[in-house]
């Protein structure tokens, strides 16, 4: 077997030319070309595309409604991301242990997670219906204080926000319970051994040996946060209502896009998009060095 | 060595399966096909009754043929004309929500459909009047109705009856329903177990008709300016405030099919919803009920005007355009757009449909039907036109109207605020 170094490569590209393609048409190209849409203010309808420069970057500094859309979308994501992340690491560590019908449970809780979001959006928008919603059915029942959910500025993205955290935690607790039976068994054994109580070995051997897994969750629950749209779109309607409190950066884009078909615009808030999603990775990888141990 | 040139075969065989194959396209058809765009999935009762018709006018003709494709809602219907209209290749016809057409029309990407509306063979003066107001722009005729529907009131008959009303009296104006409304009005303890109405008057659409009958503008005729913040429209607000906030009778719901299902419950008394709202509520209801115009203002009576048109895309050569239009024509006659009527719950397009023999036996089957068309027509009414609705209005009015009807903004002060917008928008476009 004697072959060259060129022809290695060559048939390597040519396993990787059919994965190419896509990525050089529907990924590179868009990329480029929306960086160029950027500088223009093209409406999506003219044959014309004229040249603005900047002004599509100096618009967004100082539009209000993109303010509030990134006040949305800040609240959105924190509340997701950490709640969702909580409640999954406790069922990891719950169905970690020893439990009847422990196969059951784990599938229960990973359900919401494999129904398409669309479709569970509009399940939810008749869950939270202030008229005869199974939410305030329960509510009253129970004899609680029932809400408005969807129809109030102050509940709605509170009303998204617990359903997107109902639909995430159970890939969140797959992860880490993945992430939970990669920590050595022997590790467990020789802490009880020495007499360490279960507290002290969560916060000293499972946390920490979890943590790369923790991360690797929080940087991917926060970019799939940060990027939501189909619950936005379908629970308020297409509208980002009420009031606007259910529009966040992303469904704002898409509004500027396809709606008010400022292509322009809405490629400048693109590439926003793109450079928090940036920064929040490089933030999240910095500060992973002071606390994620690596075995 | 024979094996990795085996490999590399096999690979460049797979990437040559991937690639789109450069067949010969098939023996160009004698008969002219003409591509129309319809804003319906691809399935369903509506996409049936389409089929129905354009497989009956391609049997009867050899020179040219249809074919319809489903683009799903008026929606993605829009998205996929500006999509094709960009790369220069839009389909010969389509069907489009009448808040499209200045858009598409200002483009000039639209046929102006005079000349054919002239011909001998086609009776322009028969087409419902009630359902032209949006089919012309800056003078020219773009666009010919065809699914098309109003705003409508649907009242609970047992209801009224129940709570000592005359059972067939639907208030005829917003201050004879503020003086019912109390009654219809069912509570327990705090809980609001029926409402006297409900509608999704959030919307512009419900809120227009409302400005109209009290009469006011949403925007100007030229629509350049913005008039929701003149007296009319100030009122028609503060009047849906009174009766959401003050006297709690009026339940807005932005879930348009919501409304219906709660109707049907019996958890709102009377709704204010679409024509078309009909065919879901006939056979499910379990109590007597009626149809009614929406309460008038001042102004009297409108029911706002919705729905799909018939236009044509300027692209193509004036023979195509010819045959397209034949298919319009064909569409739109007496008994087709009353053979439509009857399958899908639209408005007949034309006035001697409602003489049509088979529609008369289908009204005398579902008088209730034959009442909505009669209120549909006699009081239907054209939107506003405006380039870009949901860019130099709708962003802004809709939000003012919510936060006023969640009871967090003053009407006045609210609609003030969102016409200073809107003006900076449409002065701006």
């Amino acid at each position: 077997m004697r072959f060259s170094r060129a022809r290695e490569s060559l048939v390597a590209y040519a396993f990787l030319f059919p994965s190419l393609v896509p990525l050089v048409v529907f990924t590179l190209y868009p990329l480029v070309s929306s960086g160029y849409l950027s500088l223009t203010g093209w409406n999506l309808l003219s044959p014309a595309k004229p040249f603005v420069g900047l002004y599509n970057y100096t618009r967004m500094a100082s539009d209000p409604a993109l303010l509030s859309v990134l006040g949305n979308t800040a609240l959105y994501t924190a509340a997701v991301v950490s709640i969702g992340v909580a409640v999954g690491l406790g069922l990891a560590l719950l169905l970690n242990r020893p439990l009847v019908l422990r196969p059951l449970w784990r599938g229960v809780f990973f359900l919401p997670t494999v129904v398409p979001l669309v479709v569970l959006s509009g399940l939810w928008l008749w869950i939270y219906d202030p008229g005869f919603g199974l939410m305030n059915y329960l509510l009253r029942t129970a004899g609680l204080p029932t809400s408005q959910w969807l129809h109030s500025p102050g509940s709605a993205l509170w009303a998204i926000i617990v359903m997107m955290v109902w639909h995430t935690t159970g890939y969140n607790m797959v992860i880490l319970l993945a992430g939970l039976q990669n920590v050595p068994e022997e590790l467990y054994e020789a802490a009880r051994i020495d007499g360490a109580g279960s507290y002290t070995v969560l916060t000293r051997i499972t946390l920490p040996l979890l943590s790369p897994t923790l991360l690797f969750i929080v940087i991917v629950a926060s970019i799939q946060a940060f990027r939501v749209f189909d619950p936005v779109w379908v629970m308020s309607l297409g509208t980002g209502g009420p009031a606007n409190s259910t529009a966040t950066l992303v469904f704002f884009l898409y509004r500027q896009a396809f709606m008010f078909f400022e292509a322009g615009y809405a490629s400048a808030i693109a590439y926003l998009v793109v450079g928090i999603a940036l920064l929040f990775t490089a933030v999240q990888l910095w500060m992973s060095k002071r606390w994620v141990t690596y075995e | 060595m024979s094996h990795l040139r085996r490999t590399f075969v096999a690979v460049l065989l797979a990437v040559a399966l991937l690639l789109p194959s450069w067949a010969p396209p098939a023996s160009a058809q004698r008969a002219m096909t003409i591509t129309v765009w319809f804003p319906l999935p691809t399935g369903g009762p509506l996409k049936e009754a389409m089929d129905d018709l354009v497989g009956r006018f391609n049997a009867g003709r050899t020179d040219m043929r249809v074919s319809l494709e489903m683009t799903g809602d008026y929606w993605q219907n829009y998205q996929k004309l500006q999509t094709a209209i960009v790369a220069g290749s839009p389909p010969d016809g389509a069907m489009i929500e009448l808040m499209q057409i200045p858009e598409f029309a200002d483009a000039a990407i639209l046929v102006p459909l005079d000349e054919f509306a002239k011909q001998r063979d086609f009776n322009m003066a028969d087409m419902a009047q009630a359902l032209l107001g949006n089919s012309y722009w800056k003078g020219n005729l773009y666009a010919i109705p065809w699914q098309r529907s109003t705003t409508l009131l649907y009242y609970n008959v047992d209801a009224f009856r129940d709570a000592g009303l005359p059972e067939f009296s639907p208030p005829p104006t917003w201050e004879e329903f503020r003086r019912i409304a109390p009654r219809l009005v069912v509570r327990q303890g705090d809980q609001i177990m029926r409402f006297a109405l409900e509608g999704s008057f959030n919307h512009d659409w419900l809120y227009e008709g409302l400005v109209y009958s009290y009469g006011g503008r949403i925007v100007s005729q030229d629509g350049r300016t913005a008039m929701f913040n003149q007296t009319p429209a100030v009122n028609a607000l503060t009047l849906l405030r009174d009766l959401t906030k003050r006297d709690r009778v009026l339940n807005v719901n932005p879930n348009f099919p919501g409304i219906v299902e709660n109707f049907i419950a019996g958890r709102t008394a009377m709704i204010a919803h679409s024509s078309f709202a009909l065919a879901l509520i006939t056979n499910r209801a379990r109590f007597r009920w009626s149809v009614a115009p929406i309460p008038a203002g001042p102004a009297g009576p409108v029911l706002n005007a919705g729905g799909g048109n018939f236009v044509l895309f300027a692209k193509t050569s004036p023979e195509r355009q010819r045959a397209a239009w034949e298919f319009i024509k064909w569409m739109t006659s007496p008994a087709n757009t009353a053979f439509y009527t009857m399958r899908s719950g639209y408005i007949p397009v034309r006035t001697s449909a409602m003489e049509d023999p088979q529609l008369r036996s289908y009204f005398r089957q579902f008088p209730m039907a034959r009442k909505s068309t009669e209120l549909s027509l006699e009081h239907g009414r054209g939107r506003m036109v405006v380039l870009n609705v949901e860019r130099n209005v709708r962003q802004f009015l809709v939000p003012a109207l919510e936060a006023v009807l969640l009871g967090t903004a003053d009407p006045k002060q609210a609609l003030d605020e969102a016409a200073a917008k809107a003006n900076a928008a449409l002065g701006a476009r």
